[in-house]
């Protein structure tokens, strides 16, 4: 359990491999004591400025973010371990508990305000995602076993256990609309008022391995982001599927880099993509346009998330095995978690525009 | 004053603002730039050539990652990087280099109507970027969309295509040439699913090599998938090679898979080898430390996996109400082996509690009532003695359709006898 004290505000990191805008080139704050091993999700707290990030060191760790304009300061405030790396993190609605699960096949919940955690959830595999239904009361779990389980967590069995086609590789809620993402390109789209039955089961628009969802906000459509450095944008309603599209991003030259990870701005309705290729993008749909492209980073960013007003955007730089194991050196890996602050330039939607002014 | 990013629109043609433009104007800068980066061939910095030589260590007991390895230098997954700029690398233009009219796909569009089928912003179209009108994105648009494999010759190009242009760096996945389509190529391996089978390799003392080789080998075998569809795109209905982590603990080597959309694949080609590491399929019971058991459901068919039993808690409100016929009931039938230990704890955390009528008709809930109590009769074989086959004999036309409708999907694998 990390109990640390405040620390002042980090200066540019001094990183010790290459020039520190390598790992930093957008000169985004560096959260301390970052975990040692990659991050696998980042989770603002829906209530303060509280961040949960889970590794595959095992913990889940806390911080407590203060930002006074472009200037952010960070403290550890707590951690729980797991046995086995954790993939994936929930907060609950209220802002006091944290959920986490990953590859011990348990969901843990984390009170913070007692520091007491107990698990909640068991699969008969790694769980990969999940989210706090606060409509239903109920947590959701994904887990590469090929279900869904729903759980009250004052129960120890599952609400109710939802077959998959394939193992599942990421969700997204905003209730009552559910999107899950297996493999082999299913999607599965529940309407959470009848979550025991399929509202729709299609095939993603994108050829390649699904990596990651994000269901709009206004529960039309939703994002999916696959492996080929690539997003589709897609609307549920039969009526709108004019306005379906995907778009390239995440590419370099004649490397195509995945998309890692899709997060909504919880107020303008624009998103944010990051990439294996160290880099993240901020976009808006109904414009199509891209809004802000970051620099990017020395190391792919597996993880992204908005805080619960859009002032900042965390991320995560760390190696995310998109090249394998012969690539990981945990000798030198370093794992970083940044936080930027997200402008209104760079996030509220613009108008298509023909021509533009150059500033 | 060096300039960092070349400038997209002068790459196709046409830059409104000439030498005052603050993007990269030459294409000489672009072999200057790729000269500089040359020794960063490798973006991510890692994967170092000169790596320590490998050393392994498994003294490391504090720490919850115990493998310390050196790395090698890693050619296989690494691609050439060969700085090729494409024109319009997005599909639409970007807010940043300020698209002159002509040369954005969308730049130029006043119109804010959508019409069906008017998509410019995917793949089909922007290869051509530059040169292709609206009208002509729209008529290779229309085309992509209604893709039907009629003429091999026109599938394999497009496979072609995909693998040379649409190349993802990430090999271990699954592919179909049309976005409309299930896939052509399964057995989608995720990074996570591959980094947790090497952190337990390596927690079981697996030396890094024999991690390496067998990532390698996995990877060999999954282009080696792409290149014989290439050869014969149709060759995916015999021959679908389904996930290594498919839920046999047998591994076997390429055996005649199912089709393509069995949920639960029976057998699994040569990344057996994968399965078992995996561990995704029915684990062992779990030791059960925790104040509740991890309760089991037996497997319906040999390799199946087993969802937990869900009697429906008390407390989960209206919202799993019965909303007409489901074949629910299917799902969740007791197999005499866990009802002895599902009783007592059913009998003790979920009584029977006036909120179960809801779910009386279907819901398995009604298995908490006692094994006679039957529900509508889908299936009158929903006693803990009946032998878990006999559940899907009333309901085996399901099995049997071509089509199902939302709602209607069976959750469960299908018997062996429908089995493709």
């Amino acid at each position: 359990m990390i109990s640390g004290e405040s620390n002042a505000a980090a200066p540019a990191p001094m990183s010790t491999f290459g020039s520190p805008a390598n790992t930093n080139p957008n000169k985004s704050y560096e959260v301390v004591q970052p975990p040692s091993d990659g991050v696998s999700s980042l989770s603002f707290s829906p209530k303060a400025n509280h961040l949960i990030a889970t590794s595959w060191d095992n913990q889940v760790r806390c911080w407590e973010i203060m930002q006074s304009g472009a200037n952010f300061n960070s403290t550890p405030k707590a951690a729980i371990a797991h046995d086995n790396p954790v993939l994936c993190s929930a907060w609950k609605d209220d802002g006091t508990t944290v959920f986490s699960g990953g590859c011990d096949k348990q969901a843990k919940m984390w009170n913070l305000l007692s520091n007491q955690s107990m698990q909640v959830a068991a699969h008969d595999a790694a769980i990969k995602d999940m989210a706090w239904i606060s409509e239903m009361s109920l947590l959701v779990t994904g887990s590469w076993d090929k279900t869904l389980r729903y759980w009250d967590t004052r129960q120890p069995n599952p609400v109710h256990v939802q077959q998959l086609p394939e193992r599942c590789y990421a969700l997204s809620v905003r209730y009552p609309l559910m999107v899950v993402g297996t493999a082999d390109r299913n999607l599965v789209i529940f309407n959470l008022q009848s979550p025991q039955k399929e509202f729709k089961r299609i095939v993603s628009p994108l050829k390649f391995q699904t990596r990651c969802i994000a269901a709009f906000p206004d529960q039309q459509g939703f994002l999916v982001g696959s492996i080929e450095g690539r997003v589709g944008v897609h609307h549920l309603d039969d009526a709108q599927q004019g306005k379906n599209f995907t778009f390239k991003c995440h590419r370099e030259g004649n490397e195509i880099y995945s998309v890692n990870s899709l997060n909504f701005h919880p107020v303008h309705g624009t998103f944010a993509t990051a990439g294996s290729d160290g880099a993240f993008n901020f976009w808006d749909k109904d414009s199509k346009q891209r809004l802000k492209a970051m620099t990017r980073c020395s190391q792919p960013i597996p993880c992204g998330t908005f805080n619960s007003d859009g002032s900042i955007y965390a991320y995560a730089i760390c190696y995310d095995w998109s090249k394998g194991a012969e690539n990981h050196n945990p000798a030198t890996a370093k794992t970083y978690i940044y936080l930027h602050q997200a402008l209104e330039s760079e996030v509220k939607g613009k108008p298509r525009l023909v021509a533009q002014t150059r500033k | 004053m060096m300039k960092k990013e070349l400038c997209r629109n002068f790459l196709r043609g046409n830059c409104r603002y000439g030498d005052k433009c603050k993007f990269l104007h030459s294409t000489q800068q672009q072999q200057q730039q790729q000269q500089q980066q040359q020794p960063r061939a490798n973006p991510f910095g890692f994967g170092a050539q000169t790596g320590t030589p490998f050393q392994r260590t498994n003294t490391q007991q504090q720490k919850p990652n115990p493998f310390r390895f050196g790395t090698q230098a890693g050619a296989s997954f690494q691609q050439t990087n060969t700085q090729q700029q494409k024109p319009n690398p997005f599909g639409f233009g970007v807010q940043n280099s300020s698209p002159s009219t002509g040369a954005s796909n969308f730049g130029g569009q006043q119109t804010k109507i959508f019409k069906p089928f008017e998509n410019k912003w995917t793949r089909s179209s922007s290869a051509a970027g530059a040169s292709s009108t609206p009208s002509q994105q729209q008529a290779k648009q229309s085309q992509a969309a209604d893709h039907e494999c009629t003429d091999p010759e026109a599938c394999k190009h497009i496979i072609a295509k995909d693998l040379e242009q649409e190349k993802p760096l990430w090999k271990l996945t699954c592919y179909s040439h049309s976005k409309d389509l299930p896939c052509d190529i399964t057995g989608d391996v995720s990074y996570e699913e591959l980094r947790a089978v090497a952190y337990d390799e390596a927690k079981r003392g697996v030396n890094l090599q024999s991690i390496v080789e067998r990532e390698r080998s996995l990877l060999n075998s999954k282009l080696n998938e792409f290149q014989s569809l290439l050869h014969n795109p149709y060759s995916r209905r015999e021959d679908p090679g389904p996930f290594p982590g498919a839920p046999s603990p047998v591994a076997s080597t390429s055996t005649p898979p199912p089709a393509v959309r069995h949920p639960n694949p029976p057998s699994v080609s040569s990344f057996g080898q994968l399965g078992p590491s995996l561990n995704i399929g029915p684990a062992a019971p779990p030791n059960n430390v925790f104040p509740f058991q991890n309760p089991t459901q037996p497997v319906q068919t040999p390799v199946a996996i087993r969802p937990t039993t869900t009697p429906f808690a008390p407390s989960a409100s209206n919202f799993f109400s019965q909303t007409g016929g489901s074949p629910f009931g299917n799902s969740l039938s007791f197999n005499s082996n866990s009802s002895n230990n599902q009783s007592s704890m059913l009998s003790s955390s979920f009584p029977a509690s006036p909120q179960f009528t809801n779910f009386a008709i279907t819901q398995p809930s009604m298995l908490l009532n006692g094994p006679s109590h039957v529900g509508d009769g889908q299936e009158p074989a929903l006693k803990p003695s009946e032998s878990v086959q006999k559940v899907f004999s009333g309901d085996a036309a399901i099995w049997a359709k071509e089509k199902w409708n939302p709602g209607e999907i069976p959750e469960e694998a299908p018997p062996d006898e429908f089995i493709r």
